[in-house]
């Protein structure tokens, strides 16, 4: 077992590389990418969740929302001028009956008291016109 | 031919007459059913109820989208209201007497006075105090009226109706007791049996 132990360790010592393999590495990317670039390849990207949230993606999202709030918005403003009105009008019907309530009762009260006057034995004038 | 002196005198008289009348008649103010109530305000103070409607033409318009022409007191109430063009009440009761003066009531009465509106009821009890007084403005084209006035003014309470445009008196008195609320005359008159 010791030549076999050995003979690893040979091989798998630590060894520097050599002085030009640094600069070699470098040439070989450089040379790849300007190869994709005469190519019109697009290099590959890596897939990341937060992709969409770049470019066109943020403006869509922003324009989306914007919309929305502003259907919302016009929508609450809607039921709310709707509500007004609904208050606003019924208390115009409101008023309108209370004040034929008012007009009759009085017209029958006049009247009551002309026919008062008249039984009473107050005199009627021609026009219609009483005096007790 | 010689026309006489006289003669030509006549006639310019006659054209400066007819000038002077028909100048008058264009510059008197056209009488309006609307009475001026606002003097009335001071008293809503002293008042222990006030009532005060004041419904114009575009008001009443858009009550009139709120009320059911199938419901009866609605329907009934949309028959009077239909044509008119306004709707004043001011009514005002005190706790106790001498809260109002003549004058308050001579001011409506003044704006009365006049060929434009015809009294067609006047009731004054000098025993009560009281003054019972309605108007119509009759058109002059004899078709309907114009407007209506009551004043109806007792020690305790006052009372000032306006109504602007057609108005049919008695299917507005007819309206009592049917529009939801008990007829009040009635029971004004039972109550006053009873104390009698």
């Amino acid at each position: 077992m010791r030549p076999l132990e050995d003979e690893l360790r040979r091989a798998l010592r630590r060894r520097d590389p050599p002085a030009a393999f640094a600069g070699r590495v470098m040439a070989r990317v450089e040379q790849q990418a300007s190869t994709r670039r005469s190519d019109g390849v697009k290099p590959k990207r890596r897939w990341a969740p937060w992709a969409w949230w770049t470019g066109w993606g943020r403006v869509g999202l922003v324009a989306v929302t914007a919309l929305l709030a502003l259907a919302v918005s016009f929508a609450v403003w809607r039921e709310h001028r709707s509500q007004q009105q609904r208050r606003e009008g019924e208390a115009a019907r409101a008023q309108v009956m209370e004040a034929l309530r008012i007009t009759s009762v009085k017209l029958n009260r006049v009247r009551e008291r002309v026919r008062a006057a008249t039984e009473d034995g107050g005199h009627v004038r021609d026009d219609g016109s009483s005096q007790d | 031919m010689k026309v006489p002196f006289e003669k030509i005198m006549k006639v310019f008289r006659v054209i400066v007459a007819l000038g002077a009348a028909s100048l008058a008649w264009a510059q008197s103010p056209n009488p309006s059913p609307k009475l001026d109530l606002g003097h009335l305000a001071k008293l809503a103070d002293k008042a222990d109820e006030v009532v005060d409607v004041t419904l114009d033409g575009p008001t009443l318009k858009f009550a009139e989208k709120f009320m059911n022409d199938e419901d009866g007191e609605d329907a009934e109430a949309l028959q009077v209201i239909k044509k008119l063009t306004g709707i004043y009440v001011k009514s005002f009761e005190f706790d106790k007497p001498g809260q109002y003066s003549p004058e308050d009531v001579e001011a409506i009465r003044s704006q009365l006075r006049g060929t434009a509106w015809s009294k067609i009821v006047n009731v004054t009890s000098r025993h009560d105090h009281e003054l019972d007084e309605i108007y119509l403005m009759p058109d002059p084209a004899g078709k309907s009226n114009l407007g209506l006035a009551i004043i109806v003014a007792e020690p305790q309470e006052l009372t000032v109706v306006n109504i602007v445009g057609p108005i049919d008196v008695e299917h507005l008195a007819a309206l009592e007791g049917k529009m939801g609320v008990p007829d009040l005359d009635h029971k004004h008159r039972e109550h006053g049996a009873k104390h009698e």
